[in-house]
């Protein structure tokens, strides 16, 4: 099932994302904040199968067997998150808390002129990170994205704030891998979501939360192919107007073996699986992918 | 007898290309002479993927002594087939 959010239409995020930037920006973000509750009973009602993957997910990261509230509770994170998203990129970052950890060792490289990758997730806030902790110490980056499936998104994001927008590199074709490794050799900090697979992904089972599920390990070997330090990092939402950031670094060079490629991949996407559930014990309502995950 | 020159028939650059393609990207059940040098490279032809773009640099630039870069004006066509790869080596080779 790990392409399975490939089929699943963009309708939640996009849908949402649209009303909550006309919302946030007619009415603020505490009145707006209202409206996420009969929205979030909505999506929750209208969407069995995020639902189901709402327990599958919770069932695994949480102590007591997840009920409609702590549905309701993941659902309402993610919704907030979006809203944020909306207010971060149309500039009114005011009243946010954000507690930032571990940056020292990307700025440091980045300063040298070093290009590193960031590996994030579908977890937390990604524009948080990218608006505030990594923008703001004035980092040279890429978010690399697909554009097929992100069209909309994008169109949306370059309507609310056109310099994010430029921040987004394509990744279509092979001559964009071309593109990417001429960005890192130009000292720019790369970021991509690691954690969604698409067709064009290899695939490779790893324990994650106590189960087995089939991530992309593409980013992992671009990374090992390209030979620059790799940091994972994740925006977590705590409640309230405060956020959290985190970065740490997973290698600072990932070596695979061509004779135990395999082996070795599984080995680097494990421990990259594993800074996820390492932060997910933190700040469980903060994964985001609503579809079948995990293996049965 | 007399050797027919097929339309599938490398070229010496080409076979040379189809070999460090098959080697770079660890092609192992594919024998570089089968590679059709009109045929994608990617995706629904070869099947070779984003990872294997990066390879198939890095060993151009070893072998050749130059860089593909992404903002040449004609880089979508520079992967599309053995043979387009072959002929924008040709053009750009220092060794």
């Amino acid at each position: 099932m790990s392409q399975a959010w490939l089929r699943q239409p963009e309708r939640g995020s996009v849908g949402l994302l649209r009303f909550a930037a006309w919302l946030a920006h007619h009415a603020g973000r505490n009145a707006t904040r209202l409206l996420l509750y009969p929205i979030t009973v909505y999506y929750i009602l209208t969407s069995p199968a995020g639902r189901g993957a709402s327990r599958d997910y919770l069932a695994r990261v949480l102590a007591e067997p997840p009920g409609w509230r702590q549905i309701f509770r993941h659902f309402f994170c993610f919704a907030q998150t979006i809203l944020d998203r909306v207010l971060l990129l149309a500039g009114r970052t005011d009243g946010f808390e954000l507690a930032v950890f571990d940056r020292d060792g990307l700025l440091e490289r980045a300063r040298r002129g070093q290009g590193c990758l960031l590996l994030g997730a579908h977890l937390g806030s990604f524009d948080m990170l990218r608006l505030l902790a990594v923008e703001q110490a004035g980092l040279k980056l890429k978010i690399l994205m697909r554009p097929d499936h992100n069209q909309m998104i994008t169109s949306l994001l370059a309507a609310l704030n056109p310099a994010v927008a430029a921040t987004l590199q394509p990744i279509a074709g092979p001559a964009d891998m071309l593109r990417l490794r001429e960005l890192l050799a130009a000292g720019y900090v790369v970021g991509l979501l690691a954690d969604r697979a698409t067709p064009e992904d290899r695939l490779v089972t790893v324990d994650f939360l106590g189960g087995q599920a089939a991530l992309p390990a593409t980013p992992i070997q671009l990374a090992s192919r390209l030979g620059v330090p790799v940091f994972t990092c994740v925006g977590l939402y705590l409640g309230g107007r405060r956020y959290e950031a985190h970065f740490d670094l997973l290698a600072e060079q990932i070596v695979i073996p061509r004779s135990a490629a395999m082996d070795a991949t599984r080995l680097w996407v494990e421990r990259y699986a594993a800074q996820l559930a390492r932060y997910l014990k933190l700040a469980p309502y903060n994964w985001f992918n609503f579809y079948l995950f995990w293996q049965a | 007898m007399i050797r027919i020159a097929e339309g599938r028939a490398l070229t010496e650059l080409e076979s040379e290309v189809a070999s460090l393609i098959v080697e770079a990207v660890n092609l192992e059940d594919v024998p570089a002479d089968t590679i059709d040098p009109e045929a994608p490279l990617f995706r629904e032809g070869l099947g070779l993927d984003s990872i294997d773009a990066l390879e198939i640099a890095l060993a151009v630039s070893t072998t050749y002594g130059f860089e593909l870069r992404s903002d040449d004006a004609n880089n979508h066509k520079i992967f599309a087939s053995l043979r387009s790869l072959s002929a924008h080596i040709a053009a750009h080779r220092v060794k």
